[in-house]
């Protein structure tokens, strides 16, 4: 197996140690943010909870703007916010506000989904007994809309893997980073499909993680 | 005591207005099972979500014990709709919880202590007779397990009132049955009253003691059900009397005896209980001149009393002894109709 010394298996660890990084930390920043923007467009909507047109329209509108704003684009964009904060507009860190960024919006909008396939009746249900709706949240619709969620946090965290990746290709680590820089740019193809390799590696385990979680909450 | 005093409701959507109810006002006494009968779109499903408030009136009111509920406060709404039950006919369980969490979760938004909370729960499950099924799930069950499971959930905080929307209808005859039985018994040994709307009159027959029939958003017919089912004034009513009263399918009925007897006349009778019980045919026979006999007859049992439906052939007659009978009839009380 000679061909694997071409590979530098200490930076490829980094690189896998950076893409992992990147991709959890903003898979749980963006789900908290997303669940907690999901809740409010779900609550604010045409007959919700709180209905109220101007904050369901201006939480959708900024929603729908950051999701239609490509990744690469988004990524340049905000590098003078991203420099503010992390100090820097390179490195695993660096990427994390735009992933954060982009895949927020996205879970928001899949948690509204989520929130507004749980049976109607059930919360009605639920009202029927004096439930106030802080109760209907925490005791009816996450629960209810468990598997919706997970199933769309493993999307996320999949697309997040890509993102990762992209980011990586101008600068941010990562195995995209290694696959590109040492893989494509200096002809190296055995870097090259083993950074992919891994990549795959990764995406598999989170969907196969997601389907196992998702089978056992689900009890319908 | 509970009062609804001239509810009015109107749907308004972009190309329609529906006046669901109109200027309703029913008062219902304690410990009454009080069934509310109609056909589909006539109002009934909105008029018993405006008792628990989860629909709002445009006008009228809802009156609990001599309170306005629809005047309280959110809070104070919550409170009071903890007092009052609801079951459904799809039931409306959280798939995500166990049995006994379904049933718990009425207790927990009440903030009772997980101690009280577990025996409740499970003097609840024996209420409802579904010990062993503690920690399965709602998809493991039957409809009518799951209806039990519903029942015992709108029971917990210890109700004075159940409304039932269509408890029944989702579930087959034998297991619709039980479920009837089951809200009878909890009617009797817990003083509950219960509000039920339904559209088959089997599930009025059975359970009720009072009734309303209601079309188009108003009541148009009120009463015990005893007088209902003897005297049914409003044609809607009388069909859904008929309905039952020959439920083995009366058009097929007709057809089969006509079959059978092709000539003459076949005469429907409905006798009311109390006549049910006065020799009035062997009267009539006695004093008309037309031969009749009897083809089919059938009673029907309700909670409180009994009325009967009966079939006659009439022949060998001049139409002036037809007339005379069907004077005779009418003299008894006896509604007659021709096949
Ligand atoms: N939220 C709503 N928006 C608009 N129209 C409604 C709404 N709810 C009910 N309606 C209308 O009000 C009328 C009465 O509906 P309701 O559900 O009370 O009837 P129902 O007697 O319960 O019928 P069913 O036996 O089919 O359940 C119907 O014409 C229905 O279309
Ligand atoms: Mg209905």
């Amino acid at each position: 197996m000679d061909i694997f010394n071409e590979v530098n298996w200490d930076q490829m660890l980094v690189a896998i140690e950076e893409t992992l990084f990147m991709t959890l930390v903003s898979l749980v920043v963006a789900v908290c943010i997303g669940l907690v923007l999901g809740i409010i467009l779900f609550l604010t909507q045409e007959k919700g909870l709180y209905e109220n047109k101007l904050v369901h329209r201006i939480l959708s509108f900024v929603v729908n703007l950051l999701r239609a704003v490509p990744f690469i684009i988004l990524l340049f964009i905000i590098s003078p916010f991203t420099k503010i904060i992390v100090g820097s507009i390179l490195g695993a860190k660096a990427a994390l506000p735009a992933l954060i960024l982009s895949s927020a919006p996205f879970y928001a909008r899949m948690c509204m989904i989520a929130l507004n396939e749980v049976d109607k009746g059930v919360i009605e249900a639920c009202l029927a007994m004096g439930a106030k709706p802080s109760q209907i949240i925490y005791k009816v619709l996450l629960p209810e809309s468990r598997p919706a969620l997970i199933s769309s946090a493993t999307l996320m965290a999949i697309s997040l893997v890509a993102y990762t990746a992209m980011a990586g290709a101008i600068g941010a680590g990562g195995l995209g980073n290694l696959a590109y820089m040492y893989g494509f740019t200096r002809g190296n193809d055995v870097v090259m499909y083993t950074a992919t390799f891994f990549v795959l590696l990764i995406v598999f385990v989170i969907q196969g993680c997601g389907d196992i979680i998702v089978k056992k909450v689900d009890k319908r | 005591m509970l009062q609804l005093k001239n509810i009015t409701k109107t749907f308004k959507s972009k190309n329609q207005v529906v006046h669901a109810i109109n200027d309703v006002s029913l008062t219902i006494e304690e410990k009454e099972i009080y069934g509310i009968i109609g056909y589909s779109g006539a109002g009934k499903s909105t008029l018993i979500r405006i008792i628990n408030q989860l629909e709002k009136q445009d006008s009228g009111s809802v009156i609990i014990d001599g309170e306005d509920i629809s005047l309280l406060s959110d809070t104070k709404l919550n409170e009071r709709r903890s007092q009052i039950g609801m079951i459904f006919q799809h039931f409306h369980l959280l798939w995500s919880r166990t049995i006994e969490k379904n049933i718990e979760l009425p207790l927990e938004m009440v903030g009772m202590n997980k101690q009280l909370r577990t025996q409740r729960v499970a003097e609840l499950i024996e209420l409802v007779g579904l010990q062993g099924k503690e920690k399965a799930y709602p998809n493991q069950l039957s409809g009518g397990q799951k209806q039990r499971v519903a029942i015992a959930r709108a029971l917990a905080n210890h109700p004075k009132i159940l409304l039932c929307d269509e408890a029944t209808s989702a579930l087959d005859p034998d297991t619709s049955n039980s479920i009837l039985d089951l809200l009878i018994d909890i009617n009797n040994k817990l003083g509950i009253t219960i509000v039920l709307i339904t559209h088959q009159m089997e599930v009025v027959q059975k359970v009720c003691h009072k009734m309303a029939v209601m079309i188009d958003g108003k009541i148009v017919e009120e009463g015990s059900v005893k007088t209902l089912f003897e005297e049914p004034k409003h044609e809607v009513t009388k069909r859904f009397v008929r309905k039952l009263s020959s439920s083995a399918d009366d058009e097929k009925l007709d057809k089969d005896l006509k079959l059978i007897y092709p000539n003459g006349k076949l005469l429907r009778l409905t006798f009311t209980e109390t006549i049910a019980k006065q020799p009035i045919l062997s009267n009539i026979i006695r004093k008309s001149e037309v031969s009749m006999s009897i083809v089919h007859a059938n009673l029907t049992n309700t909670l409180l009393s009994s009325f009967g439906v009966m079939y006659v052939h009439v022949y060998d007659y001049d139409e002036s002894s037809y007339q005379a009978l069907l004077n005779l009839f009418e003299q008894h009380q006896v509604s007659v109709e021709v096949v």
